[in-house]
């Protein structure tokens, strides 16, 4: 459609008063870092705006990457010229020719106040060749398409489409979660739901070699990845868990297994939460949909921290999920046949209204401090990133 | 040098060969190994699976890696046969087919299997009446040619194939070898196509053969899990991304490439036609990019040897020793005077022909038949 820019709107941000420099700082290193492989496209920051100057990218690719950056409400490309109403006609009647017969209202915002014609005098100059020269008729109350026009110092920027942004605010102002995640279906919806809000995270990985092979961690990677598009860098901790996990065993009846095993998760958490400035914790847990997950369990099992527990997709049944894991990509990874920590020792009978005197009865019996302790000393720190390898891989095919 | 064997095989592109060399010093792991180098290995591999689905409107789980046509030939063929022999033993093919699919059913008979060999008309082509007549109840397979490597005949694959799916049950098999990269195909009615990477500047020993995902064959090679228990052996897939590349650039401008041909191959036709005791085997609806033609009188591998003298390189089929003449089965099958089977020289074509080149060839090859002409 032969575009020259695309007009960055920013969402809630503009409601938090001071913060909002930083903020729109922020948004503006994050969108230069998502572009910063595209050496076509050059990205200008006004007050309220982000301008990218397209001189001919891929407009596919850029839409694509806009509508996963928190922090944009919408955006839309268009085509900038001189602030001179016969350009402007023009320009307005060439995209709206290339539009399918339809109904149209004109927009026009005149936000530099130099211009010297008036907003509806703008709307009439462009309204008039419109209808004389295509099929189009116009209609301001429900129109079929909408012939933007934005006055500004800069020039004048026409378009027609709106394209909804992720919304929330700029990955980074937020602060940081760490996000349990196991490499089910569901942990890697919560993360992106997480990352959406501009929430940056952190995940913690539960291991249970041999129980648990390394296809397993492979799982993980491999969606973690899914995510380097929004957050270039995601730090796993990966916790050494058979031991733990074992003792467990050993210890505790088989139907609070699980409970206790997830209070110590949840032990561990905290603590790496704590040591890597993370401010709370995250997970995929969906109220009911297993034993561990009943309200009573969640009570049970989130005893043991004080730090806030965040659970996006508490109240998400699972079809949701499912739709929600196909659209990001995710699905296809989470449905690779590899066990978890969490499936390998599913007790036949899991309780699914645990008590707390109970389960306090059971980690008694034996010193499970120390086994976090030693979990902790041998976590091994992974650093996601997208690799060099989807670089290699496009340029050698 | 002039370059003029294409068919035979092509030179490899550069960047193909240059990128081949960076891949293989950077990513050298097995793409079944579990460690990271194996799966960054396995993520190339996807890729170009995918590419190449992606290029022929298949599935990814449809492309198995081989290497290349003569390897596909041979698992798509004897694979459907071991399959399928409870259903039925008869099969079809052409009789100008290349040896790794004629001598493949060659092979089958001995192991009991009735061949019906189709014949074409003097322009290298089946007939479809024929095709649908010979079509039975017991017929598995069929197998025939996208484009004929001699004279560049073209068969009519999409006509073929809806009269075999119409018509029977039996699979459909193409050797795509000289048809891939240069003249379009619909895999709607095709369960199997083969074609090798060296035929379009890709490297050699690399190919590929697609099944369609409903179709059950048995391996005919036995080993490990690669390729779905059909192509075992460890994956040769630094080779297999260049074949993805390969066939990306050989589909990229297609039909003007090919019209650059045609522009070159009548050039060629109104030339030759214009000579005397040169008769032309191909014809103007066949491919472009080969051209062969026979000559009354003159032993072909001296005109061959005079034309390498000069610097065009180009091939003959019917290499005579002292007293065995040996005869192109591609040209006996046509039903022409019997001496253009023993005469014939094949020219194939590239983008880095230019007339120019070809004005020299015709100049060179009247030269030769000048000087030799009468002492044969």
């Amino acid at each position: 459609m032969n575009y020259s820019h695309v007009v960055i709107r920013y969402g809630e941000l503009g409601t938090k008063g001071k913060n909002k420099i930083d903020f729109i700082n922020m948004l503006n290193k994050n969108i230069k870092n998502t572009f910063k492989d595209i050496k076509e496209i050059e990205v200008i920051k006004r007050h309220d705006r982000i301008y990218l100057v397209l001189n001919g990218a891929d407009n596919n690719i850029i839409k694509e990457r806009l509508m996963h950056i928190a922090g944009i409400q919408n955006f839309s490309f268009a085509k900038m010229v001189n602030n001179n109403l016969e350009e402007i006609k023009n320009e307005s009647l060439r995209q709206a020719s290339l539009i399918e017969k339809g109904t149209f209202k004109v927009v026009v915002k005149r936000a530099d106040k130099t211009f010297p014609y008036h907003s509806d005098e703008v709307v009439r100059a462009i309204a008039g060749p419109i209808l004389r020269n295509t099929e189009h008729k116009v209609d301001v109350h429900n129109p079929s398409f909408y012939l933007r026009v934005e006055i500004r110092r800069d020039g004048s920027f026409i378009f027609s489409e709106v394209i909804q942004g992720a919304g929330g605010f700029p990955l980074g102002v937020l602060g940081k979660v760490l996000m349990l995640t196991s490499g089910g279906l569901d942990s890697p919806v919560a993360l992106y739901l997480m990352l959406r809000r501009g929430i940056k995270v952190e995940a913690i990985h539960f291991a249970s070699p041999p129980y648990t092979s390394q296809e397993a961690l492979i799982k993980v990677t491999d969606l973690l990845e899914r995510f380097s598009d929004i957050q270039e860098t995601i730090k796993l901790h990966v916790i050494p868990f058979t031991s733990l996990q074992e003792a467990i065993y050993r210890y505790c009846d088989e139907s609070y297994a699980i409970t206790i095993m997830r209070r110590m998760m949840y032990r561990i958490s905290e603590l790496i939460a704590k040591k890597h400035n993370c401010l709370a914790l995250a997970s995929g847990e969906s109220i009911g949909q297993v034993a561990s997950q009943t309200l009573e369990s969640l009570q049970v099992i989130n005893e043991v921290t004080s730090m806030p527990v965040i659970r996006p997709l508490a109240t998400m049944d699972k079809l949701e999920i499912i739709n929600t894991a196909k659209k990001i990509g995710t699905y296809d990874i989470s449905i690779r046949p590899f066990i978890d920590c969490c499936t390998i020792f599913t007790p036949v009978n899991p309780v699914t209204k645990p008590r707390l005197e109970k389960a306090r009865m059971f980690e008694e019996r034996f010193d499970y401090m120390s086994y976090i302790n030693e979990c902790i000393e041998n976590e091994e720190i992974i650093y996601i990133k997208k690799d060099s390898i989807d670089k290699d891989i496009e340029e050698f095919l | 040098m002039i370059y003029l064997d294409n068919a035979a095989t092509t030179r490899t592109d550069d960047e193909i060969l240059d990128d081949y060399y960076k891949l293989c010093k950077k990513y050298y792991a097995n793409a079944s190994s579990n460690h990271y180098l194996g799966r960054e290995a396995a993520r190339f591999l996807n890729a170009s699976r995918k590419q190449i689905a992606s290029l022929l409107g298949v599935k990814n789980v449809e492309v198995y890696f081989t290497s290349g046509a003569t390897e596909s030939n041979n698992i798509a063929i004897i694979g459907t046969c071991h399959a399928h022999k409870k259903r039925g033993k008869h099969l079809i093919t052409t009789k100008i087919e290349h040896p790794s699919v004629l001598n493949v059913f060659k092979y089958l008979e001995k192991e009991g299997y009735e061949v019906t060999y189709l014949s074409v008309d003097s322009s290298g082509v089946i007939s479809l009446d024929e095709l649908k007549e010979i079509l039975r109840n017991d017929t598995i397979l069929v197998s025939i040619m996208g484009v004929n490597n001699e004279i560049g005949s073209i068969m009519p694959i999409s006509e073929c194939g809806r009269i075999i799916k119409e018509n029977s049950n039996a699979y459909f098999h193409v050797d795509a070898t000289q048809l891939i990269g240069k003249h379009k195909i619909n895999m709607t009615n095709i369960d199997f196509l083969s074609f090798s990477a060296h035929k379009i500047h890709g490297l050699k020993g690399s190919g590929a053969l697609i099944k369609k995902e409903n179709v059950r064959i048995e391996p005919i090679i036995f080993g490990g899990k690669q390729e779905e228990g059909l192509r075992p052996g460890t994956l040769n897939w630094q080779v297999d991304v260049m074949l993805a590349k390969t066939l990306r650039k050989a589909l990229e401008n297609m039909d003007e490439k090919r019209a650059y041909i045609e522009e070159l191959r009548d050039y060629l036709f109104d030339e030759l036609s214009k000579i005397d005791k040169v008769y032309l085997n191909s014809t103007k609806k066949g491919s472009p990019y080969i051209i062969n033609f026979s000559l009354e009188g003159y032993p072909s591998e001296v005109v061959v040897s005079g034309l390498e003298d000069d610097g065009f390189l180009v091939s003959t089929l019917s290499a005579c020793s002292t007293n065995k003449v040996k005869k192109s089965y591609v040209l006996e099958a046509l039903n022409l005077e019997p001496f253009r089977a023993s005469s014939s020289i094949r020219v194939s074509l590239n983008q880095d022909i230019t007339k120019k080149d070809l004005e020299g060839f015709i100049e060179s090859l009247k030269k030769i038949l000048n000087r030799i002409g009468g002492n044969f």
